[in-house]
This record gives structure tokens, sequence and C-alpha cells, in this order.
């Protein structure tokens, strides 16, 4: 019985990581955890299973549409999974109250991040890797034209990908607001583009240490089965009903949900 | 090839992979339901017993849903780690040398993380 309610559970987180353009990974860890009482260990590595799955449908939507900078994405896979193996090397040896800490100290960081409104960046000058690189590009505006941009302060990208990479593989998340404000902020890419790779990465990023929890036997198949298939399913029901929901309510009431879910996970770091 | 052909070929792969995986996934969880059912409580505590070894006790118990789960969770496993591969050496046929190898690299990267799982 308790299955088919986490299935159903994973199926809502799925639905509200589709219409928030978050991984399921900050919802499902707190539900397994403080629900379901199971370990955090597992729950991390179900969570990065859930992240694979889901960030794979959706990059195949941006590769589509031509919003994914493919070049970019290949070039800062190498900080994040560089970053995913460190982060799973010192998981092994952090202990469990830390990484409730740290959960909830990231939940805390994510709902601010849900309030911040993004700056639409066009850069017009490249940085001398991207020009060896050939990272500039363009992307489609959804009017029929095509808007040219260049890419800025590539090694600092990188580094903040490393640091993307080890929080994702040490907490079971998909660290998609650390990468976009990287990829925004330093990179001054466009809003739809940086959304777009960093969403492409997440899958890449979560499958190392998602791999390395599975070899050695974290990902439980009883835990990991209902919450895989729910997240596929409710990532597709969220992407069709995207646009008949009301996101903007469902923003503010998620980070509300957010801030109160931190704070117990918090307190059971403590404890 | 040009770059759109190969970001439709990738987006192709990923999506008949999830769609593949969460079919062998639920298929292994209903057949695991059906034969031995579960208990989410009894993981409360952490414990690790490798998956070679997990495997192994599915094959001895005959659990063989848990098997099948653990196929697709497998499958999924691996889509990133063959898109990186596949989009490395596409861009080395493209004589795109740097970024090809930056794929291998992080191919390379992904195979050793997964190797390290069975050591730690």
């Amino acid at each position: 019985m308790y299955e088919i309610i986490l299935l159903l559970t994973s199926v809502g987180a799925g639905i509200l990581g589709a219409i928030l353009g978050l991984g399921g990974g900050i919802i499902i860890v707190p539900a397994l955890t403080l629900v379901y009482g199971v370990n955090i260990r597992y729950a991390i590595a179900a969570s990065l299973i859930s992240i694979v799955a889901t960030s794979s449908g959706a990059a195949a939507s941006y590769l589509r549409d031509s919003l994914t900078n493919l070049r970019i994405g290949v070039l800062l896979e190498v900080g994040t999974v560089t970053g995913a193996v460190t982060g799973f090397l010192l998981a092994t040896y952090v202990k469990t109250q830390f990484l409730f800490l740290g959960f909830g100290g990231f939940l805390l960081f994510s709902a601010v991040t849900m309030l911040r409104k993004r700056r639409e960046h066009i850069s017009i000058q490249n940085h001398p890797w991207a020009d060896k690189l050939r990272l500039d590009s363009f992307y489609p505006d959804g009017k029929g034209n095509d808007i040219a941009y260049k890419v800025e302060n590539v090694p600092f990208a990188l580094i903040a990908m490393y640091g993307a990479g080890v929080t994702s593989a040490l907490l079971g998340i998909g660290s998609g607001a650390l990468k976009v404000i990287a990829m925004d902020g330093a990179m001054k890419l466009p809003i739809k583009v940086s959304s777009a790779t960093s969403n492409f990465m997440i899958g890449v990023t979560a499958s190392a240490s998602a791999g390395a929890y599975l070899l050695r036997g974290d990902v439980r198949p009883e835990i990991a089965a209902p919450v895989a298939v729910g997240i596929i399913i409710g990532s597709y029901l969220g992407a069709k009903w995207m646009v008949r929901l009301p996101a903007q309510l469902i923003r503010k009431l998620f980070v509300v949900v957010l801030v109160v879910i931190s704070f117990q996970m918090i307190w059971e770091g403590l404890k | 090839m040009n770059p759109h052909d190969l970001e439709l070929r990738v987006a192709k792969l990923l999506r008949t992979g999830v769609i593949l995986s969460g079919i062998i996934i639920s298929i292994g969880w209903c057949w695991s339901l059906l034969t031995s059912g579960n208990d989410l409580f009894r993981f409360k505590d952490y414990h690790t017993v490798g998956f070679f070894e997990s495997v192994h006790t599915c094959l001895q118990t005959g659990d063989y849903g848990s098997l099948v789960v653990y196929l697709g969770l497998a499958v999924l496993v691996m889509l990133p780690a063959t898109r990186v591969l596949l989009a490395g050496i596409l861009f080395i046929t493209q004589k795109e040398k740097i970024l090809g190898w930056l794929g291998v690299f992080v191919f390379l990267v992904l195979v050793t993380s997964f190797l390290l799982g069975t050591t730690l």
C-alpha cells in the first residue's frame, strides 16, 4: 500500500518539478526521509535516479527546440562530472546528520533563488575560450527570429560547475539552481539557453553518482522503482498541463512549503 | 551530418531510452509487488549490499521482478553516458577535436565513477 502512495507522491513531484522547472530531488528526498522514514542515503540514491529520468526526458524536448547549446553542455560537463565523483567520495565519509543539515540549507537557498527575478542578458563579447571552441550561437525567440549571443567568463563557470557536481552527488539533487546562476550570472547566457543547457547537463551530472550508488547497492529497487516510474509519469503530465496551471501561484506556495521542509530537515539534522 | 541533425538524433536517443527504461522498471516493479511484496520501513537503517551481491541474491531467491527493475535502472543510468559518448564521437567526426575529446573524457570519468561504486 505504501508503495502505491510513494508512486503517487512521485507523480506529484514530477508534475511540480515540470511546472516549476525543478528536478524532483528537492521533493523526493524530504518525502522519503520525513514521511516514509527511509534512510537519507537510500533517499539520495533514489532521488538521483529520478533526476536522470526527468532530465533526459526534458533534455530531448529542449534539444528539439534548438535552445540547448550542446557545445557549452559538453564543455561544462567536464566540471560537473568531476565534481560529482568528488561528491560521491565525500558522501561516504559525511555523517547522516550533516546530510540533513546540508539538504535543509540547500532548500532554503532554492527558496531564495525561486523568488529572485532572473534578468535577461545578451553578451556582445566572447571569452577567448568561447572563441576557440565556438561556443557562441543563436536561439529562436519564438517569433521566428534567431537571436545571436556570445559567451563570457568560461573558466569561472567551469569552477562553479565543479561545485554544482559536488552538491548534486552529496545531496541527491540536480543542482540546476547553481548551474543556472553560473550560466546566467557568469557566462551571461540568455535565460532560455541557460535553463535548457542546465537541464541537459543535470542528467549527466546525476548519472555519474547515480551509477556509483547503484553499483554500491544504495539504489534499492523497492524505493527507486516507484520513484522513477512516478517521476517519469508526473513530468510528462506536468509538461502537458503547464500552460493551463497557474504557475506563478504554485511557485509562491511552493516557496513557503520549501522553507517549512528546510526547517524540518535542519531539525532532523540537529536531533 | 549538420549540428541540428546531431541534436535531433541525441534527442531521439534520450526520449526512447527514458520510455524504454520506464517500461522495464514498471514491469519489474509490478512483478516484484505481486510475488514478494515490499516493505519500505525496513530501509530505516543503512547497510550496504553491493549491486552484484544483490543480483546474486535475487537469482537465488527467484526474485526476478527486482532483477528486471535493476535492468531498467541500469539502462536509465547508462543513457546520459551513451549520449555523451555519441556527442563526443560525432564532434570528432566533424573535425571538432577539442570538444570531441572533452566528450570522450566526460564519458571516461562517468565510467570511472560507476566503477568507484564497486570498490567503495
